[in-house]
């Protein structure tokens, strides 16, 4: 039987203010478990309220949402704190690490807020880094790494807890083209080999041809979904076709 | 436009960035006005109060200007850094660094210019309140409303000169800032402070060094303590206590628990960027603190010597030989008979001699029949008669201090026998240890009635001879020194009446209870109003210099917590982890300021003479606590009020 990590049931965003602004209406779709799934869309599509509405920092105004079965809303601020520190793993385009911290101090933020002991810390932390390949510049602060290092740390810290969805929000938003490809090709190794369900919103169709299946919203509406083939290279064209076809994205090709 | 009108539009149209610095400048002209207001007010400016008095004002008054330039100079060079990025446009578009110069400085004018007109406004508007209350502290009568043209004058022309020079000196705050730096402001990430492991240690040995003499006694020790103290503090803030949170962060166990990683790793940039406000914040209030224990201990001790003298009038003569003094002694008792006023008098003259047995100090010398007299008052042993060769010792705790000040209370020296000369040796036969406040020689010897006479002959027949003394004592039942005399008491009047009729010439001294302790009082409430006074005054600033550190780091904090709340953050960790960072902000320099005060005064007790200053010093201190506990509790819910509003 295949377990839905994410659901969402005609999920409905309104903006009130003085000219009332729709930003989702009646989105509809499921995650299973170990999936990779892309969000894409012109901007102002509504990508990002979408994600924020995923990931409780913002609520619906109607439909529900459901993670690994459970609702979300109706939570009190307390409890959402602590399932999304225990559901989701988080990753931003702007990293989101503390200067303060070291870059194994970073990582081990949300197992330190869960009170995990000492060591449990230490292997953990150990072992992701050599997986993701920061064991060297864990004691390093994160004005001193390059921003491809600094988003595998933010990645590491999203996956220390073993979440169960990743979320990821433009990660190579911010990067170079290689350290893009690089960081990509990480969180399809976490995905493949950990099982990880990860979303993943983005414009960069390169970035989006790492995942198994694209949905496509516009106007803050599900346009299409696409499924990733055999060849990423052609996966890769189709995205291009969709996004031209979408109206006003060739810009960001 | 000119360049003089851009700068008054700059702080015209921008007028909110400027308010706080504005409100910070004329909160200090305003209280050195309202202080100044004081201490020039007709009412104290007569000889009556001393010139301690006036001079402990004075010295507030130079404290409170200093201050000021401190408070003054710190708020604008946060106020200049926050507005860095507008100097990096400016250069952008083309403005030579003396254009900027000039804008600061011509901005530092007008602001300067402006609140000192609004200072002395808002310290005349509440001078009414301000006298008012310092009438309702100090007892003082008469303090009403006068139009202070000298106070003006200081604090305008004060102020004036102040501004000046810091216009002139925030212009090298911005020398030597490239225009990417200010461009970029106060936004790019901080690098981890470093602390020095010398300067640490350094800090620490001060600190344990001036712990250490304190224990000790090498003569003028506080001096010494004070400075290793000083030196210490300053390395403990700027050092130490980085390092000790470096220490601190080594302990995973600790470090790595809960908000422990969020707070910690915070607190080092946050005391190290105000390590110098923390360093002035606690010499200050240590100041303040200690100031106020000592005014504090005085009344107290003024208190006990008021209830602690059996006697409402001493009379003491220095000068038995020409018996002018008998004329003193019966106009103090007419007085005394016209009022209907029942006393029992008690005369006795004394001598100073010097036995061979001790060569360190004089002893007084008693007649037995006056001892008799004094058996009751002080609770002496009763002794009927004394033999030619015997003698009574007493030291007198009232008045005998041990090497270190401390008031002695036993461990006297024992004396067998005592030896005037070779006709006159006297065996102590009962040596006894006795509080008798009036009486001023520390060892006092009884001899019979006889013995004395004789001796008394003998050093009056010598050249040069020290003249006896006469001592007189009024005890009177109804002037009960029970109760601490008021205003309206008869004791008071009446010996007031005594006080314009005495001779005041050098051979004698009269001593009125409650007139004494009342001049006294006066001049404590004074002193105590002023420090009072300044103690809130910096309790304010201290918390001003708090807060706008933590208003110019709220919108990095709230940023931090604004992500740290996406990655699930509760606000009930937030709210822990930003209280446990304030609250070290608010009470490590307090702590250890009070520690420096308490200590520091117990030190200096002996030099001012004074019996006890813990309770005061507790007292300056728990009192100085309690207002920094509410300032506390506000801010920190203001504040976490703010970061909550980041979060989500």
């Amino acid at each position: 039987m295949n377990m839905e990590t994410l659901q969402l049931n005609q999920v409905s965003k309104i903006y009130n203010g003085k000219v009332s602004y729709k930003a989702l209406s009646d989105i509809t779709f499921k995650i299973q478990q170990g999936e990779f799934v892309g969000i894409m869309g012109p901007s102002g599509s509504g990508k990002t309220t979408l994600l924020n509405l995923i990931s409780t920092i913002d609520e619906p105004t109607s439909g529900e949402i459901l993670i690994n079965n459970k609702r979300t809303t109706g939570l009190s601020k307390k409890e959402l704190a602590t399932f999304r520190r225990r559901e989701f793993g988080l990753v931003f385009q702007d990293f989101n690490l503390l200067d303060t911290l070291t870059v194994k101090e970073n990582i081990i933020l949300p197992l330190s807020l869960d009170r995990k002991s000492v060591v449990e810390m230490n292997i953990r932390v150990q072992e992701i880094a050599e997986r993701i390949g920061i064991a060297d510049i864990l004691d390093k602060r994160t004005y001193e790494i390059s921003g491809g290092q600094r988003q595998r740390a933010a990645i590491a810290r999203a996956v220390i807890h073993k979440p169960s969805l990743l979320l990821a929000d433009e990660p190579t938003g911010n990067l170079d083209s290689n350290s893009a490809r690089n960081v990509m090709r990480m969180m399809e190794t976490l995905n493949r080999e950990d099982h990880t369900t990860t979303l993943l919103v983005t414009h960069d169709p390169v970035a989006a041809s790492y995942c198994q299946r694209i949905i496509f919203i516009k106007d803050g509406q599900l346009h299409n979904e696409l499924r990733r083939g055999e060849n990423k290279q052609t996966f890769y064209q189709e995205i291009i076709n969709t996004l031209s076809f979408l109206g006003g994205e060739s810009r960001d090709i | 436009m000119t360049f003089s009108q851009f700068a008054w539009n700059n702080v015209t149209r921008n007028a909110r960035a400027y308010v706080a610095y504005f409100l910070c400048s004329t909160f200090s002209v305003s209280i050195f006005f309202s202080y100044a207001i004081f201490m020039f007010h007709p009412a104290l400016m007569g000889d009556e109060l001393g010139m301690s008095v006036h001079v402990g004002m004075q010295a507030a008054e130079y404290v409170i200007f200093f201050f000021s330039f401190f408070f003054v100079l710190y708020s604008i060079s946060s106020f200049l850094k926050a507005r860095k990025k507008e100097f990096g446009i400016l250069t952008i578009l083309g403005a030579e660094q003396s254009q900027i110069y000039t804008i600061v400085f011509m901005e530092n004018l007008i602001i300067g210019a402006l609140s000192i007109v609004s200072g002395l406004g808002f310290g005349l508007l509440f001078s009414k309140l301000f006298l008012l209350l310092s009438t309702e502290m100090t007892g003082l009568e008469g303090l009403n409303f006068y139009f202070p043209t000298q106070a003006i004058g200081l604090t305008a022309g004060a102020f004036a000169a102040l501004f000046i020079i810091i216009s002139f000196t925030t212009t090298l705050f911005l020398r030597k800032q490239q225009t990417l730096e200010l461009l970029k402001g106060s936004s790019k990430p901080k690098t981890e402070p470093k602390a020095s492991i010398f300067l640490s240690l350094l800090s620490a040995a001060c600190i344990g060094g001036a712990f250490f003499l304190a224990q000790k006694d090498i003569g003028e020790t506080y001096i010494f303590v004070l400075g290793l103290g000083t030196i210490g503090t300053y390395f403990f803030f700027t050092q130490l206590s980085v390092y000790m949170i470096r220490l601190m962060k080594r302990s995973q166990a600790f470090f790595y628990r809960g908000v422990n990683l969020l707070w910690l790793s915070e607190m080092a940039y946050k005391i190290k960027d105000s390590a110098r406000i923390f360093f002035i914040i606690t010499v200050v209030t240590a100041m303040a603190c200690g100031f106020l224990s000592i005014v504090l201990s005085g009344d107290a001790q003024n208190k006990r010597e008021f209830t602690n003298n059996p006697f409402a009038i001493q009379y003491k003569s220095y000068d038995t030989v020409t018996p002018n003094w008998d004329q003193d002694i019966l106009r103090i008792d007419q007085i005394l008979d016209r009022n209907e006023i029942k006393y029992d008098q008690i005369q006795f003259e004394g001598l100073n001699v010097m036995f061979e047995e001790e060569t360190s100090g004089l002893f007084g010398l008693m007649r037995l029949s006056s001892y008799k007299q004094l058996v009751e008052v002080y609770n002496l042993s009763d002794v009927d008669v004394l033999k030619d060769q015997e003698a009574i010792l007493i030291n007198n705790t009232s008045n005998t201090y041990t090497r270190t000040g401390e008031k002695q209370t036993e461990g006297f020296t024992t004396y067998p026998t005592l030896t005037f000369n070779t006709s006159s040796s006297f065996d102590v036969l009962m040596q006894q240890s006795a509080a008798m406040p009036g009486i001023y020689d520390a060892r006092l010897v009884v001899l019979s009635d006889e013995r004395f006479n004789d001796l008394y002959e003998l050093l009056l027949s010598r050249p040069n001879a020290q003249s006896p003394s006469a001592t007189v004592f009024y005890i009177i039942p109804e002037w009960s020194n029970d109760h601490l005399p008021q205003e309206n008491s008869q004791e008071l009047k009446v010996t007031g009446e005594i006080n314009t009729v005495m001779n005041k010439d050098l051979g004698s001294s009269i001593s009125l209870r409650a007139m004494d302790y009342l001049q006294m009082k006066q001049g404590f409430s004074i002193i105590k109003f002023v420090w009072i006074f300044i103690a809130a005054m910096f309790s304010v600033s201290s918390v001003s210099f708090l807060y706008f550190k933590l208003y110019s780091d709220l919108k990095s904090d709230q940023r931090m917590y604004q992500s740290l709340s996406r990655i699930g953050l509760t606000e009930q960790e937030m709210s822990r982890s930003a209280s446990i960072q304030l609250s070290v902000l608010f009470f490590l320099p307090l702590f250890i300021a009070s520690l420096g005060s308490i200590i520091t005064v117990e030190l200096i007790r002996p030099e001012l003479g004074m019996a006890t200053t813990i309770q005061s010093s507790l007292t300056a201190v728990v009192g100085y606590f309690i207002v920094q506990v509410v300032y506390f509790i506000v801010i920190r819910a203001l504040y976490v009020q703010k970061l909550k509003k980041a979060m989500f």
